[in-house]
């Protein structure tokens, strides 16, 4: 920037809020730093802009920690336990210890699923891949958040972490029941990953909440259904 | 707003409707997540309802509410380090007759832009996506207007230098695909 440049500095900026001046105009034809830069800022103004998810306000809930309470006490009274009795039968409180500690994990889990920052919702669902994952009230939760939760990266990421739950009648039935009402084509695609196997995936092609890219994709499926995911 | 410092939670949410989006769109700028710019769109809010107090109705509301967004974000960055998360398509309005080429030249551009000081990306984010005049920037970052119009048009100046370096190093590029 040469000195014309700085002392042009207050009428170059109110020429990019549209302001006129001759006098810019005269050194935009010979400066080529300030002629880039103003060609940058008229660029700027068509960059896409970014797409804001479906959000509701979050209010913030009273904090309700009794259940990590209970589950810290469950695990030091099993710890306890194990010390007092192991020369007894150590084999059944070894096992008894690591039951409550997945349970410890799995009420963990629950509780950041229940949060209000979705940062914090996507560790939960981190979090519920070292749980077991026969438990019922972990997918059931998961379901949930995929089903009501406002944001599309948390229900994209519950949708990948239910993939290795297995899936009952009801939950299938639930994924119907998102697809019918989920207007983001990420997320429908992903549920339809998760009933692949479901006979009646042919008719989504006729279901009209059914984005048309969505459509092609569940064709793709349907011609192969080893293919699934994104390509 | 009058409602929302007596406490009035249904009008906060009028207030969300109206204004969520374009806050999220300048977290989304400022930060490069999705999900953070989810949570700091809620931390304002929340912050609006606390601090309904200190709402001086003089003060253009928009004005009031970037300057609790400021604020939000920078009492966040002190907590974390960014992890800017490269762009997803889907996460960006299609232009009308938008070209391969022509997404590439704003994407490079966005990368350009989240390499600068968030100081002087703020102003150009604040003056030329939030469609904020110089005197409420003055106003928001408590700053006279002649020192806004000097800071934008050097932050300008940083942001084409940044966009050069990108578009003429490929390392510089690789690295920054990686980050």
């Amino acid at each position: 920037m040469n000195t014309e440049c700085s002392s042009l500095e207050l009428q170059l900026a109110d020429y990019l809020a549209g302001v006129p001046s001759a006098e810019v105009d005269a050194h935009l034809d010979v400066c080529e730093q300030c002629r880039a830069s103003v060609a940058l800022w008229s660029n700027m103004a068509a960059m896409p802009a970014p797409v804001a998810p479906r959000m509701r306000l979050q209010l913030p809930k009273p904090r309700n920690y009794w259940p990590l309470a209970l589950a810290a006490s469950a695990l030091l009274a099993a710890g306890l336990g194990f010390y007092g009795g192991r020369a007894s039968a150590p084999a059944n409180d070894i096992a008894s210890l690591r039951k409550e500690v997945r349970s410890l994990r799995e009420v963990v889990a629950l509780s950041l699923l229940d949060q209000q920052s979705a940062s914090e919702r996507l560790r939960g669902i981190r979090y519920s891949a070292s749980v077991d994952a026969s438990d019922p009230e972990l997918a059931e939760a998961l379901s949930h958040t995929l089903r009501a939760d406002p944001s599309v990266d948390v229900r994209l990421a519950a949708a990948d972490a239910l993939r290795r739950f297995p899936q009952s009648t009801k939950s299938r039935e639930s994924m119907w029941q998102i697809l019918n009402a989920d207007d983001s084509p990420l997320v429908q695609i992903a549920v339809i990953d998760l009933l692949s196997e479901d006979p009646r995936l042919p008719q989504l092609l006729n279901n009209s909440n059914i984005h048309p890219s969505v459509k092609e994709y569940v064709q793709a499926v349907l011609a192969n259904p080893q293919k699934r995911g994104f390509q | 707003m009058t409602a929302v410092r007596e406490g009035d939670t249904h009008a906060l949410g009028t207030l969300f409707d109206r204004h969520h989006a374009a806050l999220y769109r300048y977290f989304y700028r400022m930060s490069g997540s999705a999900s953070a710019s989810e949570d700091l769109t809620q931390d304002v809010f929340l912050r609006l309802l606390k601090k309904g107090e200190t709402w001086n109705p003089a003060m253009k509301f928009t004005s009031w509410m970037y300057r609790i967004a400021h604020n939000t974000f920078i009492d966040r960055s002190r907590k974390l380090k960014w992890e800017t998360e490269m762009p997803a398509q889907h996460e960006f309005a299609a232009p009308s007759g938008h070209s391969l080429e022509r997404d590439e030249e704003h994407a490079l551009l966005h990368k350009a832009l989240l390499r600068l000081a968030p100081d002087k990306r703020e102003l150009l984010i604040l003056s030329r996506f939030q469609g904020l005049r110089y005197e409420q920037i003055g106003e928001l970052l408590g700053i006279e207007t002649n020192t806004v119009k000097v800071r934008v048009f050097r932050a300008l100046g940083q942001l084409r230098e940044a966009y050069a370096a990108l578009s003429r190093d490929p390392i510089l590029l690789a690295m920054e695909a990686k980050r």
